[in-house]
């Protein structure tokens, strides 16, 4: 089946790392906002936090027998959040963690519309929280959160094409 | 205990060893594995399954202990402590955790004072003139 949406927003995420092919344990919005928010920096949470208990046997032992495992993870865990939200890895991170600063406001409000986080997929409730929180703002608060997700955060060179679109932003705003 | 950014020690069937910090990734697997392999003992359906997870546990403690303790002495010390049954998995919790444990209060400690109440504020009254 052709379907442009579960291309670019796949249901199940998996990555590659050290040769193999990992499978990562999420299948709710709930899901991924815990795992990014259990450590927004690293993303150690995602990866290796979301792997099966299966895979969890094996990474670990190859853990033990490479020196750059953290940043290895840590490449795959920012590949895994971008395929998995559909979006620029950053600025999805950048919304999870928007939206964990105020969690009992943002989710409030979003389950008075029926949007949970428990039953919802994470590119559906990231749509939802993300027009929940520009619906609420002025035309200024609009500019400053947009600027505000496409910032990648401090030492992440990001590719040209992706700063390209982010000055286009700017110059738009 | 002592601790620094790369170490800590901690005291462990009578004996001082040095552990190294693990990769917060690796702790975090750990964690998971470990807890895991439990709550399937707890619910396993016969002694031959729960066997063969008490195996998988085990080994996965005492790989723990082989990529993290510092000196190979400890190493063979702990890894005699297991298979001897005087340590197992719980006792090395705190390995998990980077060599944090829970506050201990010894059991002769006098309960805690309640700090005195002040007394209200008294609103300000005007004097009296003579």
């Amino acid at each position: 089946m052709t379907n442009l949406l579960r291309a670019t927003r796949p249901r199940d995420v998996s990555v590659t790392l050290l040769g193999g092919l990992w499978h990562l344990e999420a299948h709710t919005a709930e899901d991924w906002i815990g795992a990014i928010g259990w450590d927004t920096d690293n993303l150690t949470g995602v990866m290796p936090g979301l792997l099966d208990q299966q895979q969890l046997e094996t990474m670990l032992e190859l853990s033990r027998q490479v020196d750059d495992i953290d940043s290895r993870w840590l490449h795959s865990g920012r590949a895994a959040v971008g395929r998995a939200g559909g979006r620029d890895w950053w600025w999805t991170v950048n919304l999870v963690t928007m939206c964990l600063q105020g969690w009992p406001y943002v989710n409030g409000l979003l389950l008075h519309k029926g949007i949970a986080a428990s039953s919802f997929g994470f590119p559906d409730w990231i749509d939802a929280a993300y027009m929940l929180l520009w619906g609420r703002s002025d035309e200024k608060d609009r500019q400053a959160l947009d600027l505000r997700l496409s910032l990648p955060p401090k030492n992440v060179p990001i590719s040209g094409a992706a700063s390209k679109k982010m000055l286009a932003a700017f110059a738009a705003d | 205990m002592t601790s620094d950014e790369t170490t800590f020690s901690l005291d462990l069937a009578g004996r001082s060893i040095l552990f190294k910090r693990a990769k917060p990734g690796q702790l975090l697997m750990l964690q998971r594995l470990l807890e895991g392999l439990r709550s399937k003992m707890d619910t396993a359906a016969s002694d031959a399954e729960r066997g063969n997870l008490f195996i998988r546990l085990n080994k996965h403690s005492l790989d723990m202990i082989e990529s993290l303790v510092v000196q190979p002495d400890d190493v063979e010390f702990l890894q005699e402590q297991m298979l001897l049954g005087v340590l197992d998995v719980e006792d090395l919790r705190p390995v998990l955790s980077g060599g944090k444990t829970p506050e201990a209060v010894p059991d002769d400690a006098p309960p805690k004072k309640r700090a005195p109440r002040k007394a209200p504020r008294k609103a300000a009254v005007p004097r009296k003139k003579p």
